[in-house]
């Protein structure tokens, strides 16, 4: 009987103090990773490199990129892994993963409404010196690109395939019926400002009797209301609301209240729907929002490479340059095959072959200059009635500055819509608004001065 | 050692029941350890803490939000579980007498609802009550109630009933099942009994049925508070998860996940998580209490 208590005490004594020791250990975990040290650099053709590499990303683009990547490094084998991040399901694996100091994945994206919050906590090692010099690619890539991944010390941590800056489409039929034209350049007179593209809403209502509108909804704005600043939301630790923000707020209210915008909310079910019943003449959609957003849910024929669609879009010039999203790739700073890691991670975000191959084949628009000089001048896209998209993203790439983004942007500007939407829709005084936007910015960063 | 201390036959037991032992400790005993270490840290970035101290609980109760979101919860959940209660028990005492008809069918029909998953509910609630092309300002309007189509999902209130009557629906019919198993361990002998003595069947009711289902009231009760308490999938999706209007859908659970998921405060949202933890052990007692004393 003795026996037993003691094997039964002892066992249960040895699981206590496995459990504290494990909550030991766990604390232990909260560093950065480091940087690794330095391997040395050598000089290897592209089949010398040989091994096996596991790569995650949040969308399955990198799906069609991998079997490029491969045939051009026959020794290397890609797993690729895809985690949608929806309710943030990607972001909160990576931090887990990296929390517990995992070496896996060797090389995983991260997208602009998050990316900075990965290179404040280190996750991506830093690329700017050697073995890697991702320095030397700088200057044949979109400034803007490299640069917003750089990290506290000044240095690139990730590389990206693509530039987004943003654009207008719309309609060509509607705008036909409403400005008797549907010429890109005609319609960008009436699209590049803010308070002719207010005028141009009045018309589209005034044309169609209030059954079209010329947004789906005002948050479609916000993209480039957003872009606008020149602060970033936290300064000194003190919350900042740029003027434009709260401009943005009067005009939406202006346009729910006069039947200028049909009244829907950007992703949601009928917003997309608005693109494929004609009642909508402008969507404000990046380079990417052409070919996963656009074309898909407005005529889905003119995806499949069908020749059925009608070509009834065009590209104008929004009202403000702006830039969208975009998937940033770097190397697990934890990762045991950093060589290889950034092999890929320089392939997909500067080699010329492929993303010419890849511009050619998709339409999106690469972060590449060399590439985008080169395939520009005979790119031509039938979904926008012949015109050439590139054309004016090369151009817009270069004015993208996004030198005020910060880590919480996401989460701010979400809080700023909500309360947009509450104020536009009349349940809500302006100033009202404005304070509780402050509390919810408190609950996001509860140590910065909301005042 | 090992081996001699479990040579003796006597002691072979312990070996069968190590695995549950060790999952439990595992994936319960620690975690709630680990979170009440969490508890006193703050994040310096996404994978840095400082020790914070009471920080976290003292904000915690200074905080509007949380006590916002404690009335939320308790709102949805009362304004979902009294009618609840009520029409699961009518229904399982209409459902179990043999004179009806298709008793089968109609429990099926009743219990439907809560096979589907939370999320697909909240997504189709939130198309039918959009306001410009939703299935329910439409109607409204065809019929001439409504002159133009009127904003649900802004209106704090209107936002709050449309979560508790989703509850309520998808969850009245699991209660049923609960309240007619309930009454199939009541024996037909009490009710012949209490027929020879010249009861009604409204007497029946209620003083053979009702104190004898209080086991069962108890169970629906407890286990009702604690999952209403931890509401959250239902409020998460109808709000693209982040509780508007103006956190009017803010429950604990979607505050706790809010701020540990999307915010990274992990150490705000573990001394979130001890406040909820307290709270249902509370209630918990509170409510067998209640039902104790009354036996």
């Amino acid at each position: 009987m003795i026996n037993k208590k003691r094997i039964l005490s002892s066992t249960l004594l040895l699981l206590m103090v496995a459990l504290v020791s494990f909550s030991v250990i766990g604390c232990k975990k909260e560093e950065a990773p480091k940087a690794a040290e330095a391997v040395e650099a050598k000089v290897m053709a592209r089949t010398d490199y040989a091994g096996d590499i596991v790569v995650w990303s949040f969308t399955d683009e990198l799906q069609d990129m991998i079997p490029m990547f491969e045939e051009e490094y026959p020794g290397i084998k890609v797993e690729f892994v895809v985690i949608p991040n929806a309710d943030e399901v990607y972001l909160n694996k990576i931090n887990t993963t990296l929390r517990s100091r995992s070496a896996t994945p060797d090389a995983f994206t991260g997208e602009a409404a998050f990316y900075k919050q990965f290179i404040n906590a280190g996750y991506w090692e830093p690329i700017s010196k050697a073995p890697y010099n991702a320095e030397d690619l700088v200057k044949d890539l979109v400034p803007y690109v490299p640069n917003s991944s750089r990290n506290a010390d000044g240095e690139i941590t990730a590389l990206s395939w693509q530039a987004t800056p943003g654009a207008l489409f719309y309609r060509r039929g509607l705008a036909r019926e409403v400005l008797g034209t549907d010429d890109p350049a005609e319609v960008s007179k009436w699209t590049s400002d803010l308070n002719k593209f207010y005028e141009l809403g009045e018309k589209v209502k005034e044309t169609t009797n209030g059954e079209k509108y010329l947004l789906a909804g005002f948050s479609d704005m916000s993209q480039f209301i957003f872009n606008l600043r020149d602060t970033p939301y936290i300064v000194d630790n003190k919350l900042v609301i740029p003027q434009g923000m709260l401009d943005y707020m009067k005009i939406a209210k202006d346009m729910r209240d006069n039947g200028i915008e049909s009244g829907t909310t950007t992703w949601q079910p009928p917003w997309f729907s608005s693109m494929k019943d004609g009642s909508v003449m402008c969507y404000i959609l990046p380079t990417w929002g052409l070919h996963y957003v656009l074309k898909p849910n407005a005529e889905p024929e003119a995806d499949k490479g069908e020749k059925e669609f009608s070509g009834d879009w065009g590209l104008a010039v929004p009202p403000a340059s702006y830039s969208w999203g975009g998937t940033w790739i770097g190397i697990n700073a934890l990762s045991e095959k950093k060589d290889l890691a950034w092999e890929i991670v320089k392939y997909l975000g500067s080699d010329e072959g492929f993303l010419e191959k890849w511009a050619k084949k998709t339409g999106d628009f690469v972060s590449n200059t060399k590439v985008i000089e080169k395939i520009t001048p005979t790119f031509s896209e039938p979904f926008l009635g012949g015109q050439n998209h590139y054309e004016y993203f090369a151009a817009e790439a270069n004015k993208i500055d996004v030198s005020h983004r910060g880590p919480w942007d996401f989460q701010i500007e979400n809080a700023w819509g909500d309360q947009v939407s509450l104020y536009a829709s009349g349940n809500k005084s302006f100033d009202d608004a404005v304070e509780d936007f402050k509390k919810a910015v408190s609950e996001i960063l509860p140590d910065v001065d909301v005042q | 050692m090992a081996r001699d201390l479990f040579k003796n036959r006597d002691n072979k037991g312990y070996l069968f029941i190590l695995p549950y032992f060790l999952a439990m400790l595992t994936f319960q005993l620690y975690p709630i350890f680990y979170t009440f270490y969490l508890s006193f840290l703050k994040p310096v970035s996404l994978i840095k803490n400082e020790f914070a101290g009471f920080e976290n609980y003292a904000r915690l109760l200074k905080n509007p939000l949380f006590y916002t979101a404690i009335g939320n919860t308790w709102f949805i959940w009362l304004m979902n579980y009294i009618p609840q209660i009520v029409f699961a028990l009518l229904l399982a005492v209409i459902l179990t007498n043999p004179k009806i008809k298709g008793r089968e069918t109609f429990r099926t029909v009743y219990f439907l609802p809560n096979l589907v998953t939370a999320a697909s509910i909240g997504v189709l609630f939130a198309v039918l009550l959009d306001w410009r092309f939703g299935a329910l300002n439409h109607a409204l309007i065809k019929i001439g109630i409504f002159n133009e189509p009127y904003e649900w999902l802004q209106d704090k209130m209107a936002t709050r009933m449309a979560v508790a009557l989703i509850q309520w629906w998808q969850w009245f019919g699991y209660t049923m099942i609960i309240f007619m198993a309930g009454l199939s361990g009541i024996s037909d002998e009490l009710y012949e009994a209490a027929h020879i003595d010249g009861a009604s069947a409204s007497q029946s009711f209620f003083k053979v049925t009702l104190p004898l289902l209080k086991p069962t009231m108890l169970y629906v009760m407890v286990t009702s508070l604690i999952g209403g308490l931890q509401i959250f999938d239902i409020p998460r999706v109808l709000t693209n998860g982040r509780g508007g209007p103006d956190n009017a859908l803010t429950t604990i659970v979607l505050y706790l996940y809010n701020q540990g998921f999307k915010n990274f405060n992990l150490g705000y949202a573990s001394a979130l998580a001890y406040a909820l933890f307290v709270m249902i052990l509370v209630f918990s007692a509170i409510s067998f209490k209640i039902i104790k004393t009354r036996d």
